[in-house]
């Protein structure tokens, strides 16, 4: 696609240009090397209101690696060790497979020198210091994921802005405010390293995949869209976007693509499960059945190119390889993927993975979430189970319960949000960027059964507004705001506050004078609690209207 | 080629061309016109059969009483015998003009009924069909003031006010646009805002569901506001006296205006508002000023003036003021000038309330009483910052927030300041927008209406309405500027539904008890239905109240993207 600027740029000499790449440089590394001692400030400092979550993510890193150390079992036996899981809060896990990696590998990095002990400072057992060290594993993988999140922010805004008719100068700088934004965003940084928790990790895949999209990798992205469903399910919810936006576009050819990818990745990583199954006696065979089912399409393509190069003269369909291979490996995983409910191989990964969290916490909200929801259970008493309105109304003798009505309406607003998309990238606008942050907005508004936390994904990925508009990018941090002030409630609930008080105060003794701001700033994020959900749906409801409508400019510039 | 002949020409030639179209479009539009005003008035009529359970009896019970007692006082004597407002003793807020249409409405019960002074009022529509046809008329008068504002500035948006192009620059330059000025270039834009302001449905409850006054103001407000586009600022000032004779609010938006032509670069306008206004109120404060209530005589009408003397004294010396201000430039240069007339009564005015012998318990009455009436956060459910800080347990308005020096600021002036300040930076961002033909400085202008509701203390639900009146204009800016102002429609009128139905103790109900289609009557249940959606509003959705409003201020605050 063409790239080129529209104007000319004043500062194309090639001095000023390496000055300016020289310059941003500079800069970006001044950021990088200030944002990772930021984010050792923010751990430090949280420290006695981390949340529970990072212990959980211990336990099952546990589990599994001494699983794998001490009884001679894989990886993959978790699942199928704690079966499918009952959903009366007894012993369960809800962790994607690249999830519980990341959990076993951190587990195996402290196993040797970091006692458990260290893990927290309940009664005292370790010093901020040797928590911090204890964690270090899990911080680093979240800053490289941040890091990851940050790049793409940048390469997306270069792309959306130069193609929009910006120049170049204008384009970089942008690219690196949006990337700076990200880096530095309190809403990441405290989901990462305060909280800590993984709910970043779905972002970078997120805007690489739309990147990728961008510049006509569908392939690609489909393949890191997959890697981060498996690091996190909630990554499914805005998928069919990416799938939708060509699709308005009349080009079925990239979402046949994307889907190729994304089933390639995520079946073909999950053939552990997906080809395998546990006899009676607790051992993994693999399923031959469901093998060759799995290998079917790349045999087939492969004897396709074998017989086009050695027997030229065979009457063949013409298929180019960079359609054929996509579709083979996308039908080889969708094959793998299917397996499961064909030959019956293991299941328990996938009911842990993504079925368990959609029947797990049957609540309008979880936590403090201020939301659509949230504003109907806690403002007009609504509940999923026990409301005035648990059935809405009867659609073709089917009952329409308020959990599904809030989804389909998600739904339904999730396809105009994708044919918004398509326009924007059609046209080359930079409203293309606010149109990316909607879904995201749109997941955390308007389904139940959402965490506080999960608007985090639209303040993070709103930092790539900076290349649309000074408002919307006002709005970006208002959701910053929103979900790092949600976060913290949580964190305040659950953890201890005249812990974090006293920290606070023998830190920046002058700054905090120790006469209860934690208390207070408790209490002030308490009373947002749900109403403050009418200006995230006012919010999304802007960038909702942002999304659907064009600017006349754009057409201009198009032409 | 003249430019002058030319546009003779090639109008001309259009209407040679196409003699059927301009007879066309007069009659669509008269078509569009006429069935939009009988549609309103019809919705109307629906809106004050259908809200009966839905009536804030109390203010016009009000309204009612004070037009009574001012017929058993008599209507220009009421404020000397009621004395000077205070707490504790019987006062009125009520506005001299208000007062007046007030004492005309029961007057007029009187006459139909042939009771000299009616006891009780009824609830039926003849009964109050005085006060309603005002209301439409307001309300049309509004929807004209929207009309032509909005005709105003989309016109100056496309440039149709600039002096034709340079001929030979356009024979060259494609992009100029050569064709001249059409009378219909922003007037269906223009006609649409209006039919949008007439029957926006929270004007519609508020001045027939309610029903309340509050539309009174509005038209004079921007009828003011087109005569300041036009420069016309005298007029602009006097419109606004008078509308604050009816109800005191203008006051707190109208002092944007000279601040607004202040940084438009026009003193001479900010001096012709300053002096417009207090001469709009002056005006109708006349009676009270030339004369004083004379207690050895009893008045047995509204109007009557038997019991009243002139301020004889008074009266020569603002005579000779005005005299003086007309007499000598025109004998001097020849010209009157009516600012110099205006500012000269308006100084008699006072001092003749102050020293020769007038009262000025009207303007206390009018003006002051409202600052302390109700020394609240809030009135009602109103859904606003001083609201949101009552959740967190700020409640007094006198509390100390801070001191600058010996001074103390309390809750009430530090939200009043903020108030302020905005206000402020509306009236700059508004002077650059409209310097830059950008229709946005009708955000701007009408922004602080929004602020007045949503920062201040001691506002009521209903203040929102005054935004509201004019958010239909927000349509020549864009379409999301336009559905954002319309959002405060929705805000506004779960805030009257709140009040008017908790007032009424509507039982709250459920969507499922609602009975089916069709009703004779509104049935109780949709009320309850509506009061059990409005109230747990109050006070959370001031969070997106002030969303919006920091939207608006922002949004109009950033340059508009270049087409």
């Amino acid at each position: 696609m063409q790239t080129e600027p529209i104007h000319n740029d004043p500062t194309s000499s090639r001095a000023c240009r390496f000055l300016l790449w020289i310059l941003l440089a500079s800069v970006l590394f001044a950021g990088l090397w200030a944002g990772v001692a930021w984010r050792g400030w923010w751990f430090r400092m949280t420290t006695p209101v981390h949340f529970g979550d990072i212990a959980r993510n211990w336990t099952w890193g546990a589990y599994t690696y001494y699983n794998i150390h001490d009884k001679g079992r894989s990886f993959l036996d978790t699942y199928d060790d704690v079966g499918i899981q009952s959903r009366g809060n007894q012993l369960w896990i809800d962790y994607a497979p690249a999830r519980l990696l990341i959990n076993t590998l951190w587990v195996a990095s402290n196993h040797r020198d970091l006692p458990y002990e260290w893990h927290r400072s309940w009664r005292n057992k370790a010093t901020p210091q040797q928590i911090y060290e204890f964690h270090a594993f899990y911080r680093i993988f979240n800053t490289c994921m941040e890091f990851a999140a940050s790049v793409a922010a940048f390469l997306l805004i270069w792309d959306v802005t130069r193609r929009a008719g910006s120049r170049e100068t204008r384009a970089a700088i942008l690219s690196a405010i949006g990337a700076l934004l990200l880096w530095f965003n309190p809403a990441m940084i405290l989901s990462a390293h305060g909280w800590p928790s993984g709910d970043m990790w779905i972002i970078p895949p997120f805007l690489w995949a739309v990147y990728f999209c961008r510049i006509e990798r569908w392939f690609l992205a489909g393949v890191v869209l997959a890697i981060g469903a498996l690091f996190k399910g909630q990554q499914f919810f805005v998928i069919a976007v990416l799938i939708l936006w060509p699709l308005f576009q009349m080009r079925w050819k990239p979402p046949l693509r994307l889907l190729g990818g994304f089933a390639a990745t995520f079946g073909l990583l999950t053939t552990g499960w997906t080809l395998t199954y546990i006899d009676p006696a607790g051992f993994r065979h693999l399923s031959i059945a469901a093998m060759l089912l799995t290998i079917t399409p790349l045999l087939l393509a492969t004897i396709y190119f074998v017989l086009r190069w050695k027997l030229p003269n065979i009457r063949l369909p013409h298929i180019r390889q960079s359609t054929l291979i996509p579709i083979a490996l996308g039908l080889a995983g969708a094959a793998a993927f299917s397996s499961m409910w064909i030959f019956d191989t293991c299941y328990a990964w996938f009911d842990a993975s993504y079925a368990f969290g959609t029947d797990h916490w049957v609540y309008m909200i979880m936590g403090k979430t201020s939301n659509l929801p949230g504003i109907m259970l806690e403002r007009y008493g609504w509940d999923l189970e026990r409301g005035p309105v648990t059935v809405l109304f009867t659609l073709f003798r089917s009952e329409i319960t308020l959990k599904t009505f809030l989804f389909s309406i998600f739904i339904c607003l999730l396809v105009v949000t994708a044919a918004g998309i398509a326009m924007h990238d059609k046209r080359n606008s930079t409203r293309f960027l606010a149109a990316i942050v909607t879904p995201w907005l749109l997941f955390f508004t308007i389904p139940c059964q959402i965490h506080e936390r999960y608007l985090l994904f639209a303040a993070c990925v709103a930092c790539v507004c900076v290349g649309h508009s000074i408002g919307a990018t006002l709005l970006g941090i208002f959701c910053t705001i929103l979900t790092w002030l949600m976060t913290l409630h949580i964190m305040l609930i659950a953890g201890n506050r005249n812990g974090l008080e006293e920290l606070l105060h023998k830190n920046y003794p002058t700054l905090f004078t120790g006469d209860g701001f934690v208390n207070r700033l408790f209490s002030f994020i308490g009373g947002t609690h749900p109403d403050v959900g009418w200006a995230v749906i006012l919010t999304t409801l802007i960038f909702l209207w942002i999304t659907i409508t064009p600017l006349r400019r754009d057409k201009a510039i198009q032409s | 080629m003249s430019l002058a002949r030319f546009k003779q020409t090639s109008t001309r030639l259009k209407q040679s061309a196409t003699p059927l179209i301009p007879v066309a479009w007069v009659i669509l539009f008269a078509l569009i016109v006429f069935g939009s005003i009988v549609g309103g008035l019809w919705l109307r009529g629906k809106t004050w059969d259908t809200t009966n359970a839905a009536r804030f009896n109390y203010d016009i019970n009000n309204g009612f009483n004070w037009g009574m007692r001012a017929n058993e006082l008599g209507y220009f004597s009421i404020y000397e015998r009621l004395g000077a407002p205070a707490p504790g003793k019987e006062h009125t807020d009520y506005a001299p003009l208000r007062l007046g249409v007030m004492s005309y409405w029961v007057r007029g019960m009187y006459d139909q009924r042939g009771d000299p002074v009616p006891r009780s009022r009824d609830r039926s529509r003849a009964f109050h069909a005085f006060l309603l046809n005002l209301n439409t008329s307001m309300g049309l008068l509004t929807a004209i003031g929207s009309f032509l504002i909005a005709r105003h500035l989309r016109r100056r948006d496309l440039g149709t006010d600039l002096p034709p192009p340079d001929l030979v620059l356009a024979d060259t330059d494609p992009t100029i646009n050569r064709d001249p000025p059409t009378f219909w270039q922003g007037t269906w834009i223009a006609l649409f805002v209006a039919i949008l302001t007439w029957i926006n449905p929270l004007i519609l409850f508020n001045a027939h569901g309610w029903p309340q006054w509050d539309i009174w103001p509005m038209p004079f407000f921007l009828f003011a506001l087109y005569a300041c586009f036009r420069r016309w600022w005298l007029v602009a000032g006097l419109l606004l006296g008078l509308g604050a004779t009816l109800k005191g609010q203008i006051l707190m938006v109208a002092w944007v205006l000279p601040i607004w032509a202040l940084m438009l670069g026009d003193w001479r306008g900010t001096i012709k508002l300053i002096v417009g206004i207090p001469t709009g109120i002056a005006i109708v404060g006349l009676p009270w000023i030339v004369s004083v209530w004379d207690p050895t005589h009893e008045a047995t009408r509204a109007f009557d003036l038997f019991d009243r003397t002139f301020n004889k004294l008074g009266l020569l010396f603002m005579l000779v003021q005005v005299g003086l201000a007309i007499l000598a430039p025109l004998v001097i240069w020849r010209r009157i000038y009516p600012t110099l007339i205006a500012f000269a009564f308006v100084t008699s005015a006072w001092l003749t309330m102050r020293y020769y012998g007038g009262t000025d318990y009207w303007l206390q009455s009018a003006f002051g009483v409202g600052t302390w009436n109700y020394s609240v956060m809030f009135m009602g459910p109103t859904s606003n910052l001083p609201a949101l800080l009552v959740h967190y347990g700020w409640n007094n308005l006198q509390e100390v927030m801070f001191s600058i020096g010996q001074r103390a600021v309390t809750m009430k002036e530090l939200l009043l300041s903020t108030f302020v300040l905005l206000c402020l930076a509306c009236a700059a961002i508004g002077a650059v927008r409209y310097r830059q033909r950008d229709p946005r400085a009708i955000i701007a202008l009408c922004l602080p209406w929004l602020l007045f509701y949503a920062i201040p203390a001691q506002i009521h639900e209903r203040y929102l309405f005054f935004f509201v009146a004019c958010s239909a204009m927000f349509l020549i800016c864009s379409t999301g500027w336009f559905l954002l102002a319309m959002s405060m429609t929705v805000l506004g009128l779960a805030a009257i539904f709140h009040a008017t139905l908790d007032s009424n103790n509507i039982p709250k109900a459920n969507w499922s008890q609602i009975p089916p289609l069709p009703w004779d009557n509104t049935p109780v249940e949709l009320w309850g239905f509506i009061r059990y959606l409005v109230t747990p509003l109050h006070p959370g959705i001031a969070w997106g109240l002030l969303l919006a409003v920091a939207a608006f201020l922002i949004g109009v605050y950033l340059p508009r993207k270049q087409r």
